[in-house]
């Protein structure tokens, strides 16, 4: 009976405790609960995507993987780089994966912006927009 | 922009420059109207069917001979495939005694090894170049690399002994003017060929670079952009409203003749529709919208296997779940008749002064990958 009793005080305290602490001030600690879920789900290569990213992808999904967009590249003919550098081996491959976003962002970085691959696209894959995004996840890989 | 034109080429892949030239030759005013590179541009190489004696002998004068194929091209997914005509570094890729597939260390989708058994090329070797990337070569990055500096491939080219003939995957250079190929062959004292290309296709992509210098040498007006509009009076193409890259306004063109040459789904001449339903009212009941448009002049895209009948009520398979089996929407496009003047439902001729060339025409077997002489039929 005592010990009955005891752990109904027990469940009472953690009651109210949450009800005067957590739930109060929680708008105040979104930013640690976030914190706590990115720590969760980014060792696991899955990275939050903002919805305005997210309607992106239909776009990019157009792609038919003719790779006239490195052909067309005048950066990478200026100079010998990996494989990854292409925007559509980024777009054709599982692209959310954090070590493939890191990757890609590090050897992206010759990109010149020039927009010529978007305008020689058959599909019209906004690559421009592509690379914006990839540089947005790698700096927020980073910087969680 | 001159103000007078004879005759407009939609399209500049493969069938439009031909025509373009044959118009030219004819000492028509020519213009090429061309959103950008198409199917043209992933070309493995190989050419099937005849080489128009007009455009064969343009590509030769802009750095790009074809020359006729005796023996089978080797391809990088493990074939051996039957061409007609392909440059002369593709068309010298026989297998024999003195072939030797040559892999490069660090370039995916060409394992020396299994190619040269399945090719059945009795030696094999992977070569590696000084300053591989980390995560490997790209075929672009590795054409752009050879084209600028040979000098690691022709030293290990060097180690095969004279006499040999490497067949090398199609990387030899970006740019068939440089002539990447020859200069690595007189330094490593080594025949070289290469292999047919997948895309990204190198290959593709010198054939559509070239397309567009020999339009260039040729005395065609080029013009970057898309015909979005067009006026038709009595069945007759009187202009078409052109967006020129980089042009806020719409460009009007005008011409006596037009040839449709727009390539098919990968050219972007053919694309589905936005699925929008039209009622037949004396029938009452809803008619579906075609599925697939035209996109340049509007004409019908017909379907070969619904035959007369063209325009179904009822949804009908495009495709057959057999790949080898004939897949009609393969083989969809504009019908034409015996001029080559694309028709409409009703079997009339639509436009009288537009030719359909190329892939754009119902029926043509060519597609992504082949380059083709769809080019030679029709007259412009």
């Amino acid at each position: 009976m005592k010990r009955r009793l005891l752990a109904w005080l027990n469940l009472a305290y953690h009651f109210w405790k949450h009800v005067l602490t957590r739930w109060w001030l929680r708008p105040f600690r979104r930013g640690r609960d976030l914190r706590r879920f990115r720590a969760q789900v980014e060792p696991e290569g899955y990275l939050p995507l903002p919805f305005a990213d997210r309607a992106q992808f239909p776009d990019f999904m157009r792609c038919i993987h003719c790779g006239l967009c490195a052909l067309a590249c005048p950066a990478l003919r200026a100079a010998p780089v990996t494989a990854w550098v292409e925007a559509w081996t980024f777009v054709a491959g599982p692209s959310r994966s954090l070590d493939r976003v890191a990757l890609v962002a590090r050897a992206a970085a010759p990109c010149a912006r020039c927009a010529v691959c978007p305008a020689i696209c058959p599909t019209g894959v906004p690559i421009d927009r592509l690379a914006v995004m990839i540089e947005g996840l790698a700096a927020g890989a980073r910087a969680g | 922009m001159a103000g007078h034109l004879d005759v407009i080429v939609i399209g500049g892949g493969i069938a439009g420059v031909a025509a373009a030239l044959e118009s030219a030759a004819a000492g028509a005013v020519t213009a090429v109207v061309r959103a950008g590179p198409g199917a043209t541009a992933l070309a493995s190489g190989a050419w099937h069917g005849p080489l128009p004696s007009l455009l064969g002998e343009a590509l030769a004068a802009a750095g790009l001979p074809h020359l006729p194929v005796d023996t089978l091209l080797p391809h990088p997914f493990g074939d051996l495939r039957p061409a007609d005509n392909a440059p002369a570094t593709h068309a010298a890729a026989r297998i024999d005694e003195a072939a030797c597939v040559c892999g490069i260390a660090g370039l995916p989708h060409f394992p020396a090894a299994a190619l040269a058994r399945m090719w059945r090329a009795p030696r094999h070797v992977t070569l590696a170049l000084p300053e591989t990337p980390a995560a490997g070569w790209s075929p672009v990055a590795l054409a752009a690399a050879l084209e600028r500096d040979p000098a690691g491939l022709i030293a290990a080219l060097r180690q095969l002994g004279a006499g040999t003939r490497a067949i090398l995957p199609a990387v030899l250079g970006l740019d068939p003017l440089a002539r990447t190929a020859e200069r690595v062959a007189a330094a490593a004292g080594v025949d070289v060929a290469e292999a047919l290309g997948v895309p990204p296709s190198v290959p593709g992509w010198r054939l559509d670079r070239t397309l567009v210098r020999v339009l260039e040498r040729s005395g065609v007006t080029l013009l970057e952009g898309r015909v979005v509009d067009r006026a038709v009076q009595d069945d007759v193409v009187l202009s078409v409203r052109v967006a020129v890259r980089g042009e806020p306004v719409l460009r009007e063109l005008a011409a006596a003749a037009f040839v449709l040459a727009t390539g098919r789904f990968v050219g972007g001449g053919i694309a589905a529709a936005d699925g929008g339903e039209e009622v037949d009212v004396a029938r009452g009941q809803a008619l579906r919208e075609a599925s697939l448009v035209e996109r340049a002049l509007g004409c019908d895209v017909w379907i070969e296997h619904l035959g007369d009948r063209f325009r179904e009520v009822q949804p009908v398979p495009l495709t057959d779940p057999v790949r080898a089996e004939p897949q009609a929407l393969l083989r969809a496009g504009v019908h034409v008749d015996a001029a080559g003047r694309p028709r409409d439902v009703q079997d009339q001729v639509r436009y009288r002064n537009v030719t359909a060339r190329g892939a754009v025409v119902a029926a043509t077997s060519h597609g992504l990958g082949r380059a083709a002489a769809g080019a030679a039929g029709g007259a412009a």
